[in-house]
């Protein structure tokens, strides 16, 4: 099996290596010769002109729509990646779902990471657009898992009830879940199984493949609420992301169940750290750690993680490049939640309100999903330094109206740090 | 030849790194590929650049249904059928009872060839109807169609049903500039047909770019309905309430005929061959690709301890009256055809007719207390 991988990853080195050792950065990365890659994968051949394969977007409203203009489409729609992805997959799931109630959708995904390359011309107004104005042009994104930076982080249990750190990570040199063939993601699950079984001490921990899973296995991860399913959303499924499943699909937690990793669901893997309460300072801690030490285990076997410069760590939906992370809070916050400048306090502090069952449900009672709603232009450290400001500015409104003085809604922070 | 970049990619990937997972499966298309067979079709794809993990794919995402066996694949175009013959072959025979790649199949549109069947006990029988389906030749299928192939499917098909005169005069509704109105009606009508939600049809990546040039034309009478790229390129509707299926299947013949006329003028016919009839997207289609049926107030003769058997023996079936994957209301069924491949379209609808008579029969006798047991059939 691993001769097949070490034959296409051997094709894919290029010029040199780049590494860059900086206070907090452990990453290498690689510097990818750019021309090589939007000219390397072969045409497409078309019986039909542009004019004619160009979808009906009238009616749809996602940020790909906004961005796919006849003439982006007909520079574009005859080009490949490398491995034989094309515009039209990368569009597919935003031409068949026009729109999203609540949120403006992306609408296009990545199927490799020369997609970001190939279609730059696509993505890179789409990565504006959602990321509120960062230009991958000429806009460098900052990685920091540098955990000791963190100030305070330890919130009042009263009101705080979890805390949680996700992010995504992708093997460089597979293709992503939109395109993956089986070899593919099999070998994203055997890299990542193997790297997670070198953790120890408190990160040590299991697989559970979602083919092999006991009923027993399934109900305890049902309980303590890690197993996912196949995804039923319309954004994931026009994606072709459920493809074969549950083949090569599984999820590893530690023993102490505090750290948790997805393989082979939205991206090659979803790392998580958790715990019950308000302790986010040693989340991040855990999340940095684990994260820092599954880049070490992969690279001794000689993979690493799809990262740039400019894009930060390549995820398969644009919206997830730079940290990939969302760090939040379930937090209850009785009177504040009622109060009408709620959503211009969330606003200004650059934080997003979610219900307790995640994206796309509403808050029950009065607890909600706080989180950082930025992933790209700033850090790790960055960004959960908001969360963890931002989550003591609203509990002290809260304890505030508590007491029956008035709040203030806080001057906007800046966005690009 | 229109190179799969992707699927030469994947060739550098071995046989077992590749080889679909399939030991959870039950289809007819896990049953049938077996490595070596696997092995012998990936490197292979059509002109159009379909490929086996294309074809499969419906069949490895979704391992097996409740109530039928699951054919677990489809075809891309027509030369799906020759290209992955060591894969549609075997899935044919079992699909249709034992059909032999050697095996010719007889067409029959000719309506005056059909017995009786304009007699059907309107008392039972609340409505008849006869569907098929047609593949333009020179498109590829609903599968892997691009935007611009649907969307000429749909030009030369609203030009062929726009010359329809008589009783076959009719209009078409674009799915995407429906107005409410039209649509509300189109619902009333139960003519409406919806986005596919089967993830048996969406695996197969037949619900791409909706509703982009799907719509819906019928004749003014509301007895001529035709679906333009739903499951199949058409969907040929012939229907109406009461039981005389004869005039229905009139109908249907003459309508599909007038036609396959005017594709023929722009060099674009049906898709068929001697072997496999018409070609459609489904292997269970092929054929005639005929579903010739009535719903059929039987609630005594549903409860009978054989009727599975006589359903079987008459070489029919029984869905609920929603269509496939429904249940029955308030003792109504919808009572079809088996068959599709390897009998005519004329003997298809006999076998509804005659079986469906019949049936009436038994349930009136056990409506009056009576055994049925001297008037099972023998199989047909």
């Amino acid at each position: 099996m691993a001769s097949s991988f070490a034959r296409i990853l051997s094709s894919k080195r290029k010029v040199g290596i780049l590494s860059l050792v900086g206070a907090g950065s452990l990453t290498v990365g690689f510097f990818l010769n750019r021309e090589q890659h939007v000219n390397a994968g072969a045409q497409v051949r078309r019986i039909y002109p542009p004019s004619a394969e160009y979808p009906d977007l009238r009616k749809h409203n996602n940020c790909m729509a906004s961005h796919l203009t006849p003439a982006v489409y007909g520079k574009l729609c005859n080009k490949t990646t490398p491995n034989g992805y094309t515009l039209d997959e990368a569009i597919q799931t935003g031409v068949d779902n026009p729109g999203h109630p609540f949120i403006k959708t992306v609408g296009m995904v990545a199927g490799d990471e020369e997609s970001y390359e190939v279609f730059a011309d696509l993505f890179n107004p789409v990565i504006k657009e959602r990321h509120n104005g960062y230009d991958p042009c000429n806009m460098k994104h900052p990685t920091d898992l540098d955990s000791s930076k963190i100030r305070g982080g330890q919130f009042d249990d009263k009101y705080v009830l979890s805390s949680r750190v996700r992010t995504g990570r992708s093997i460089r040199g597979l293709s992503l879940p939109p395109a993956c063939t089986r070899a593919e993601r099999r070998e994203v699950e055997k890299v990542v199984v193997d790297a997670l079984a070198g953790l120890k001490g408190d990160l040590a921990g299991k697989y559970y493949s979602l083919t092999q899973m006991t009923e027993q296995e399934q109900q305890q991860l049902i309980d303590d609420h890690f197993l996912f399913d196949k995804p039923v959303s319309p954004l994931l499924t026009c994606a072709g992301m459920a493809r074969d499943w549950p083949d090569a699909r599984g999820i590893w937690h530690n023993n102490e169940k505090t750290f948790l990793v997805w393989i082979n669901e939205e991206d090659h893997t979803r790392v998580i750290s958790m715990e019950k309460g308000g302790n986010m300072r040693r989340v991040f801690e855990r999340f940095c750690k684990g994260l820092q030490e599954v880049e070490r285990l992969i690279q001794e076997k000689g993979w690493e993680f799809m990262w740039n410069e400019h894009l930060g760590y390549i995820l398969t939906c644009p919206s997830n490049l730079g940290t990939g992370l969302r760090a939040g809070v379930h937090v209850t916050l009785p009177r504040l939640g009622k109060d009408p400048r709620f959503p211009k306090i969330l606003d200004n502090l650059r934080l997003q309100k979610r219900g307790t069952g995640g994206v796309d449900t509403a808050a029950v009672g009065n607890t909600f999903d706080i989180s950082n709603l930025d992933r790209l232009g700033q850090s790790e450290v960055q960004l959960v330094q908001t969360v963890i400001d931002g989550v003591n500015y609203l509990i002290e409104c809260e304890k505030k109206l508590e007491r029956g003085q008035d709040i203030k809604i806080p001057a906007p922070i800046s966005q690009f740090k | 030849m229109t190179k799969n970049c992707n699927n030469d990619y994947k060739l550098k990937f071995s046989l077992e790194e590749e080889y679909p997972d399939l030991s959870q499966h039950n289809n007819h298309m896990a049953k049938v590929l077996t490595k070596d067979i696997y092995n012998k079709l990936r490197s292979k794809q059509t002109p159009s650049g379909f490929t086996l993990d294309d074809c499969i794919q419906t069949g490895v995402d979704n391992p097996g249904h409740p109530f039928i066996m699951t054919v677990g694949c489809v075809a891309g175009d027509e030369e799906s059928y020759e290209v992955f013959k060591e894969l549609f072959d075997p899935v044919i025979s079992d699909r249709h009872g034992g059909y032999k790649p050697t095996d010719k199949h007889h067409t029959d549109l000719n309506w005056e060839n059909l017995k009786g069947g304009d007699d059907l006990d309107p008392n039972y029988v609340q409505s008849s109807r006869v569907r098929t389906g047609r593949s333009i030749k020179g498109f590829t299928l609903p599968t892997t169609n691009s935007r611009g192939e649907r969307r000429a499917v749909e030009k030369l098909s609203i030009e062929a049903l726009n010359s329809l005169d008589g009783e076959f005069k009719g209009k078409y509704y674009p799915l995407k500039d429906m107005t409410d109105k039209e649509q509300e009606q189109l619902i009333a009508d139960h003519f409406l047909f919806d986005k596919p939600v089967s993830p048996l049809l969406l695996a197969a990546g037949m619900a791409r770019d909706w509703p982009d040039a799907r719509g819906i034309w019928h004749n003014d009478n509301k007895t001529f309905l035709v679906w333009v790229n739903e499951e199949d390129h058409l969907r040929v509707i012939s229907m109406q309430k009461g039981g005389n299926m004869k005039e229905v299947f009139k109908r249907f013949c003459v309508g599909l005929q007038k036609i396959e006329d005017v594709f023929k003028k722009h060099n674009h016919g049906f898709m068929w061959n001697e072997h496999l009839g018409f070609i459609l997207t489904c292997p269970s289609n092929l054929g005639t690709g005929l579903r010739g049926g009535v719903h059929v107030k039987l609630p005594k003769l549903s409860t009978h301890a054989k009727f599975e058997e006589i359903l079987t023996r008459l070489r029919l079936q029984k869905r609920g009256t929603g269509g496939v994957d429904t249940a029955s209301v308030g003792g109504v069924f919808d009572i079809s055809n088996a068959d599709r491949l390897g009998s005519s379209e004329v003997q298809q609808v006999q076998l509804v007719v005659d079986g469906v008579k019949l049936m009436i029969e038994m349930e009136k006798k056990l409506e009056k207390g009576e055994s049925i047991d001297d008037m099972i059939p023998a199989q047909k």
